[in-house]
């Protein structure tokens, strides 16, 4: 009775050549684009580096190895040279790459919880809840952020907790705009009024209908929002209101603010590890944002 | 008792001057393993009213009774529980099937909320691909796999898998190429008659509703002008609306035929006073503007809202008759 | 036919990186006259059409053939000869309006623009113009609707405002690229008449493309039927739906839903499988889904060969007699 249409097994055949999940194709994509590649290389490194700190610069960062103000280059056991107080560069960059590291990632991770749960609610619900969360954003948005920082971190003590979840709560706002787009749009997608249609509840809906398919510009987003997140502790450790017991990039650029003109390396060593690790984010998001491209992993026509 | 029955339903959006009602006041009856063809130009609310059968439209007056049950006033938990019995295949099949979800997890899904078992699940998924004429290992891949034919023929499964009584079909072979078109049809037809389905089948192609169905429903902003058997439309259509539809119809045997409705569609945020369809009518009189025509029952099964059409020498008018 | 026709396609191939989707495609178009290529989708009819104006999407070429139009060979022309060509000789009208025109520009100022564009007319002038155009179109008060916003008309009228800017410099070719395919029933068959009475009074020839066997039959004077890239058959349109000759065309018109096509268990005939992967065969590119097929038909394109008046069919196998026939075979 049912007659199978003789050429159906046409994409079931095509099937086994190439990788079909969505995300695998975005990440074929991602590996394929070479600023990405190299962003991931770099930012391989740097957290190779602070994980293995304690065994590529043995010893206290914070301790005085030499004298004053060596430059890079000259002596073997500084080779990066060392600051006013003949603390080896070398050793604070290494030790520095965690806390910047730690703080972008988790910081990043506390926005993008807070964004996405702020930004899916308003989304799917619409209506008042909308209108609340809608105000909510709006107001953190108006706020300066890293004045925001600045204030929360002088109300409380500086610990690298502390300063985390201060840059996380200043960063979660574009990530909830960006979410509660997605989830409008989604929402009113053929697929999810079908799944509605199935009887589908509405936590099902959110997670498993609708968020896997607003996730991919999130993504993108977050390594911007990592590369921010370093900038800003780096800021508020440069103002000296970063955790004193913590080597950080910021606080190092800081300390060789009164001796730029005589040892300019002293801010510029630790400045180009900034540098470097915020530009290879870059890449990597730019990266993130080609290959979930619709137009590159959706449709063949 | 037929298995829907809706009764002077009317779904609106927006409020205030913006208030667009996009349903206004229909009635229809679906008996069991009947086809029932809602047909119009976009904007006359066949869609909508498709989807507000199934709860997928907010509803502001009137009655959906299914096998007895209001849905209207259904709770979500009684609504959850009818679910699986109406059912709707959606016009752009991409666009309805979740991209990041293989088919057979799709398939899974209202089987899943139902609470049926894993081993159960895969086995009526299996079963209803082949159904759909599909070959065995579709379930393993994602709907950018397949052509436009087959992910409808995917998005037919989604809807029968739960083994609904009613299917919603809006628009099911719009998208499609016409060779692939007939093939779609041909599956609908079998698997009607193999499970007893009946369908609200939404369209605006006359000769697919022709084919399909066993009685249309003609709409026009918000209203239902004409309702008859599928014949009895064709042979003799009643409101000037049906009539120009038909003669729209592309008929190889017109060579340049004139054009059988002049004008556009007015503002249905605004439209007009009486009859709605007065602005474009070739034979409006100065009572359509004032009275709104009711839809009476010319002869049986076959209703008409014109207060021009059962008088006069309406019948010579009609040209052709049967293209 | 003794006089050159106004256009004619010869051998027309089109080639992208990883596709040949136009494979030696070829018919002409005569002054006042409506052809038809009419196709699915894949069927290679949009890129014929802009091969015309040599507007080939990113990556295409064309790879063979010629296309002359009023003696010129489009494919050699400059690029200077070619501005002078799209808009002046030759227009197109497309498929969605809405996305055709500038949304934050007055219609009128768009018509009018074409007009100062190509004959360096005055702005006072050109908007008189374009309001006489308007009217030709018969959009409804011409003189007020001048200085609308694309946003405010219906997509009926849109369309109308787009045929007016097509044909502001008396082309001698229109090329409509499925002109209705976004429209209602009722507005294409306003859209239609409208083209059609434009070609006769200003004596333009029409390249339509479309996928509507319907519109087609009524509207071509000709058709060429396209598959995968490659021209099956080409015939008067007013024989289409009875002298039918490929298995393509007929299958096509058995399964379009119409009472005649009906068999006796109330489906339609269907034509099994899908179009994919059918312009890399080295053969009759139908042949995989064609009941008549021989084997000789995957070796190579069978030719074109004439059939009657204006009818060329490119298949050895091509039956005779009505659809009825074409029914009961395709079962």
């Amino acid at each position: 009775m049912t007659a199978p249409s003789p050429s159906a097994p046409a994409a079931v055949a095509e099937t086994a050549a190439r990788p079909s999940r969505p995300t695998m194709r975005a990440l074929r994509a991602l590996v394929g684009s070479r600023p990405a590649v190299a962003g991931l290389v770099v930012l391989g490194l740097v957290a190779l580096v602070a994980i293995l700190a304690p065994f590529v610069a043995p010893g206290d960062p914070l301790a005085m190895v030499a004298r004053p103000f060596v430059r890079p280059g000259v002596s073997g056991a500084v080779p990066l040279g060392s600051d006013a107080l003949g603390r080896d560069l070398f050793a604070g960059v290494v030790h520095g790459a965690r806390a910047s590291l730690v703080i972008g990632l988790a910081a990043t991770v506390v926005g993008l919880l807070v964004g996405t749960l702020v930004g899916a609610t308003a989304g799917y619900f619409g209506g008042r809840a909308d209108l609340v969360l809608v105000r909510l954003i709006e107001l953190f948005q108006t706020i300066p952020n890293f004045v925001l920082v600045v204030v929360m971190v002088a109300i409380v003590q500086p610990t690298i907790v502390t300063i985390t979840l201060a840059i996380g709560i200043v960063s979660w706002p574009p990530v909830a705009r960006l979410v509660r787009a997605e989830f409008r749009a989604l929402g009113a997608r053929d697929f999810v009024l079908a799944a509605r249609a199935a009887g589908c509840g509405d936590l099902h809906m959110m997670l498993r209908e609708i968020l896997p398919n607003a996730l991919p510009p999130v993504i993108s987003t977050a390594s911007v929002m990592v590369a921010s997140a370093i900038l800003m502790e780096s800021a508020l450790s440069f103002l000296g209101m970063g955790d004193p017991n913590l080597v950080s990039w910021g606080a190092m650029v800081g300390a060789g603010r009164d001796s730029l003109r005589s040892a300019w390396h002293v801010s510029a060593v630790p400045g180009l590890a900034i540098v470097v690790v915020v530009l290879a984010l870059n890449f990597v998001g730019e990266g993130l944002e080609e290959a979930f491209d619709p137009r590159r992993t959706g449709e063949r026509r | 008792m037929p298995l829907l029955s809706v009764v002077d339903l009317a779904v609106s959006y927006g409020s205030g001057r913006d208030r667009l009602r996009a349903v206004d006041g229909v009635s229809l009856e679906v008996g069991r393993g009947e086809t029932v063809a809602l047909v119009g130009e976009s904007g006359c609310g066949k869609s909508t009213l498709g989807r507000a059968v199934l709860r997928l439209e907010p509803v502001e007056r009137g009655r959906i009774d299914f096998d007895g049950t209001d849905l209207v006033g259904l709770g979500a938990h009684a609504l959850k529980r009818l679910r699986p019995r109406l059912q709707i295949v959606f016009q752009d099949p991409l666009g309805s099937l979740n991209p990041r979800l293989t088919i057979g997890e799709t398939l899974a899904v209202p089987l899943a909320v139902q609470g049926i078992g894993r081993a159960e699940r895969h086995e009526r998924v299996g079963a209803m691909l082949a159904e759909v004429g599909l070959p065995v290992g579709s379930d393993r891949l994602y709907p950018h796999e397949f052509s436009g034919g087959q992910r409808q023929r995917v998005a037919i499964a989604r809807a029968l898998v739960s083994k609904p009584d009613l299917v919603v079909c809006d628009e099911p072979v719009s998208a499609l190429d016409l060779s692939v078109q007939a093939q779609i049809l041909n599956l609908l037809v079998r698997l009607k008659r193999e499970f007893g389905l009946a369908y609200l089948f939404v369209s605006h192609d006359l000769a697919v509703v022709r084919h399909i169905a066993d009685r249309v429903l003609v709409m026009y902003l918000g209203r239902v002008v004409e309702s008859a058997p599928s014949e009895a439309l064709w042979s003799r259509p009643l409101h000037p609306y049906t009539r120009a539809l038909i003669e729209a119809v592309p008929d190889p045997a017109r060579r340049r035929p004139a054009v059988p409705l002049a004008g556009d569609l007015p503002d249905p945020r605004n439209p007009p006073s009486g009859c709605r369809f007065r602005s474009r009518c070739p034979i409006a009189t100065a009572r359509c503007a004032e009275e709104d025509p009711g839809v009476r029952e010319i002869e049986p099964g076959h209703a008409v809202a014109c207060h021009l059409a059962p008088t006069g020498s309406f019948e010579t008018t009609v040209r052709g008759g049967t293209p | 036919m003794t006089r050159a026709p106004l256009l004619l396609v010869d051998g027309l191939s089109v080639a992208f990186p990883t596709a040949t989707p136009v494979r030696d495609v070829g018919f002409t178009v005569g002054e006042g006259e409506t052809v038809a290529l009419v196709g699915e989708s894949g069927s290679g009819k949009s890129l014929v059409a802009s091969s015309l104006l040599r507007l080939l999407p990113a990556g295409g070429r064309i790879v063979g053939g010629a296309v002359r139009f009023e003696g010129t060979d489009v494919t050699r022309s400059t690029e200077a000869e070619l501005t002078h060509l799209r808009g002046r000789r030759i227009a197109m009208v497309f498929q969605e309006p809405a996305t055709a025109l500038d949304p934050v520009m007055t219609i009128g100022r768009q018509v009018a623009e074409v007009i100062e564009w190509h004959e360096g007319a005055s702005r006072r002038a050109a908007r008189a113009r374009a309001i006489e155009l308007l009217d030709l179109v018969r959009l409804p008060d011409p003189s007020r609707r001048v200085d609308s916003y694309p946003h405010e008309l219906s997509g009926g009228q849109r369309q109308r405002v787009m045929i007016a800017m097509a044909i502001a410099c008396r082309p001698k070719l229109v090329v409509a690229d499925e002109p209705t395919t976004a429209l209602d029933v009722t507005i294409q068959a306003q859209v239609l008449e409208l083209l059609d009475r434009l070609r006769r009074e200003l004596s333009m020839g029409v390249l339509l493309i479309s996928h509507d066997l319907g519109v087609v039959g009524q509207w071509a004077d000709r058709v060429v039927v396209l598959y995968a890239g490659r021209k099956l058959e080409e015939l008067p349109a007013e024989r289409l739906f009875d002298g039918a000759r490929h298995p393509y065309t007929r299958g096509l018109l058995a399964a379009s839903p119409r009472p005649s096509a009906l068999g006796a268990d109330g489906l339609l005939t269907e034509i099994p499988g899908q179009i994919d992967g059918a312009d890399r065969l080295p053969g009759c590119p139908f042949s995989p889904r064609c009941a008549l097929a021989r084997p000789s038909c995957d070796d190579r394109m069978p030719d074109l060969v004439a059939v009657g008046p204006e009818h060329t069919v490119a298949c050895p196998v091509a039956p005779r007699g009505g659809i009825a026939d074409a029914v009961a075979v395709g079962r």
